[in-house]
């Protein structure tokens, strides 16, 4: 008996604090967004890892490892550097060059990689490795084998011709192949000092001439990986050769997944994110229900318009990306006319049939946008809406469209075929690389094909409109 | 004094068919008209923001109540203020003495003076009912809807306020009462 006595009033005792909890969270039924997953490839222990290091070989890239009196040098330390780095990556480092095809590098020719003998060849030109450029074999490659990390350094200068057609999908589909699997493309553009010949620059008649005069020329380090050993070879290069402001280097990361997490699953979105006319508002308090929605409960005066919402860029934006470029959102809102939560019915939850209610600031892009601002209720402005009434609302933001900013990061060292003629004819110190920004734009299109719009952020505002 | 009970009878047989108008609108609003009725599908039509509501998720029927309230209110208190301005001026208007030269001109004045102050009230009501925020259901009214309950209630009341004074004011004061000279001699 009891035993009995004891058990019903356990048994009521959980309906009252259910009953409770429901009235507390006083929100409509509605279902919350699960997070799409954010693809970021992530493999096995360091240990296991191998890493690939391809150097171009074609003659062009000889005049890096020449010294030019009053130029630093940096190809040859970085180079020189590159071993150690890549061991830091992975296990074992394999080396090969590229040219018309791969030819591995023994482990006692690898220091032959700086001096300029490794880029000559005394045979005929039909079977030297030093006449073109495949890039496409080191992609190929990691295609063939996405766990290991590829390190491939060259001077990125491709024809027009390469990048159209056959040639350019050879480029294309390995790389749409490796961003689909999680696998990212980073790009470290450094200028060096020059001391050599040119080839293959474009005229306007058709044909080609060489330039000898540079002094600098830019050289690119392309890391394919995961995200993880990209940052790491990036971090060491920078720590070792980077320290000087006027290093001059530059850094891009194309990648199909450039949000690096949604805030929700890690709880990242706090008091700090809104504006202070809500925290400093009568009754408020954040809360967290169905475990990662952040539920922001106010009451404030239909004198307001809108209520600003920010997210920093650090905090969904992967370092040295391309960013977003568009933003979406998805909201609902619902009103009631009984503003007490222990009298409001779920029947009491009216739902607005507006749609576009917020807007956000634009998109990520540059790296000197610091915040996604997303203005709530600029649509729909709070001195329109009826007061007396709470009002939940539930807003989901997306990452709808990915970036370009890499194009405008390395537009300042492109040139494009149809004037390099003229570019060579100033006789300038500095060269450029051909074609660079549409190289940028093939890899972003390639990225953003495989791009899909990812939650990053879900939350809700629930709030008495007082007259 | 008989004459002021007179008049104040006179008063309140002017005032009766229009006070049986808001009366009966008030009952109705009291007791609450069916969605299919003729003065529901007025509201719904031509006095809510109906756009608004619906933006919202409601519609006349969810805000009903709300808008009920605030008319009957509105209408109890034009409907006192009326009454009570027409009374007194009926009484008022038997101690107005005045013998001198032009003492219609006068007695004119006073009336006017006297009707302005019910009319600012009257205004002042209906602009407390309609424009503040003193009632929910003020922001359910469309523009157009305002419009429609402050000329039509000015009209009820004022209407009523003049055919109440017309018929109440004293004899000697009556032609001051615009047209109030014509009436049949048994008034």
């Amino acid at each position: 008996m009891k035993f009995n006595i004891f058990r019903y009033l356990i048994i009521i005792y959980f309906l009252t604090i259910t009953s409770v909890v429901a009235k507390e969270e006083c929100s409509p039924e509605f279902e919350i967004t699960k997070p799409s997953s954010i693809v970021q490839s992530i493999n096995a222990g360091n240990n296991e890892k191998s890493v690939f290091i391809y150097f171009d070989q074609s003659l062009s890239m000889q005049g890096y490892t020449k010294n030019q009196p009053g130029q630093d040098n940096l190809y040859v330390n970085v180079i020189d550097d590159l071993q150690q780095i890549a061991e830091n990556v992975g296990s074992k480092t394999y080396y090969h060059s590229f040219g018309k095809s791969i030819v591995p590098i023994k482990e006692n020719k690898i220091s032959q990689v700086i001096k300029p003998s490794f880029y000559e060849c005394s045979g005929s030109a039909a079977d030297c490795n030093n006449q073109e450029s495949k890039i496409h074999l080191p992609f190929k490659m990691a295609k063939a084998n996405p766990d290991g990390t590829y390190i491939i350094v060259t001077d990125l200068f491709l024809s027009s011709k390469q990048l159209v057609g056959g040639t350019l999908s050879q480029l294309t589909k390995p790389l749409k192949s490796i961003l689909k699997k999680g696998k990212s493309v980073g790009i470290i553009g450094v200028m060096s000092s020059f001391n050599g010949t040119i080839y293959d620059i474009p005229t306007m008649e058709g044909g080609t001439v060489s330039y000898t005069e540079a002094q600098k020329r830019p050289f690119y380090i392309i890391v394919i990986g995961d995200q993880k050993e990209i940052n790491q070879v990036k971090k060491n290069l920078e720590e070792q050769h980077f320290t000087d402001a006027e290093d001059n280097y530059k850094y891009t990361l194309i990648t199909s997944t450039p949000i690096l997490q949604n805030l929700n699953e890690k709880k990242l979105i706090n008091e700090n994110n809104i504006s202070s006319k809500v925290t400093k508002a009568e009754n408020f308090k954040l809360d967290y229900i169905k475990e990662t929605l952040p539920v922001y409960k106010f009451d404030i005066r239909n004198k307001s318009k809108s209520i600003e919402f920010s997210i920093n860029r650090d905090d969904i934006i992967v370092k040295g990306s391309n960013g977003v470029s568009e933003f979406r959102i998805e909201n609902t809102l619902w009103s009631s006319k009984e503003n007490r939560c222990s009298k409001i019915n779920e029947d009491d939850w009216k739902k607005d049939r507006r749609v576009e209610i917020s807007k956000t600031s634009g998109g990520l892009t540059s790296p000197s946008e610091k915040k996604l601002d997303i203005s709530m209720f600029s649509t729909v402005p709070l001195n329109k809406m009826f007061w007396g009434r709470k009002y939940f609302y539930l807003i989901d933001i997306y990452a709808e469209k990915p970036g370009n900013a890499s194009e405008e990061t390395f537009k300042e060292w492109s040139v494009r075929d149809s004037d390099a003629e003229e570019f060579k004819d100033g006789n300038p110190v500095e060269f450029k690389t051909l074609n660079l920004t549409k190289i940028m734009k093939i890899l972003n299109s390639v990225a953003n094909d495989e791009f899909q719009p990812t939650l990053i952020a879900s939350l809700a505002l629930n709030f008495n409109l007082l007259k | 004094m008989v004459n002021i009970f007179r008049s104040l009878f006179l008063s309140l047989i002017g005032l009766g068919p229009f006070a049986a108008i808001s009366i009966f609108f008030i009952s109705s609003m009291i007791v609450g008209v069916g969605p299919e009725s003729a003065l529901a599908t007025y509201f719904g039509d031509y006095i809510i923001n109906s756009e608004s509501l619906a933006d919202a998720g409601d519609d006349f029927q969810d805000v009903a109540n709300y808008l009920f309230k605030l008319f009957y209110e509105m209408n109890i208190a034009l409907l006192s203020l009326t009454v009570i301005m027409t009374l007194s001026w009926s009484t008022w208007s038997h101690y107005l003495n005045v013998d001198a030269p032009g003492k219609a001109k006068i007695y004119f004045i006073h009336w006017a003076i006297f009707s302005s102050i019910f009319v600012g009230l009257l205004v002042a009501i209906i602009l407390y009912f309609t424009q503040t925020t003193a009632y929910v259901a003020q922001q359910f009214l469309s523009g157009g809807g305002k419009t429609q309950i402050i000329l039509i209630s000015l009209v009820l009341y004022i209407f009523m306020y003049y055919v109440g004074v017309l018929l109440g004011t004293a004899r000697f004061a009556r032609s001051s009462v615009l047209f109030a000279n014509k009436l049949p001699g048994g008034f």
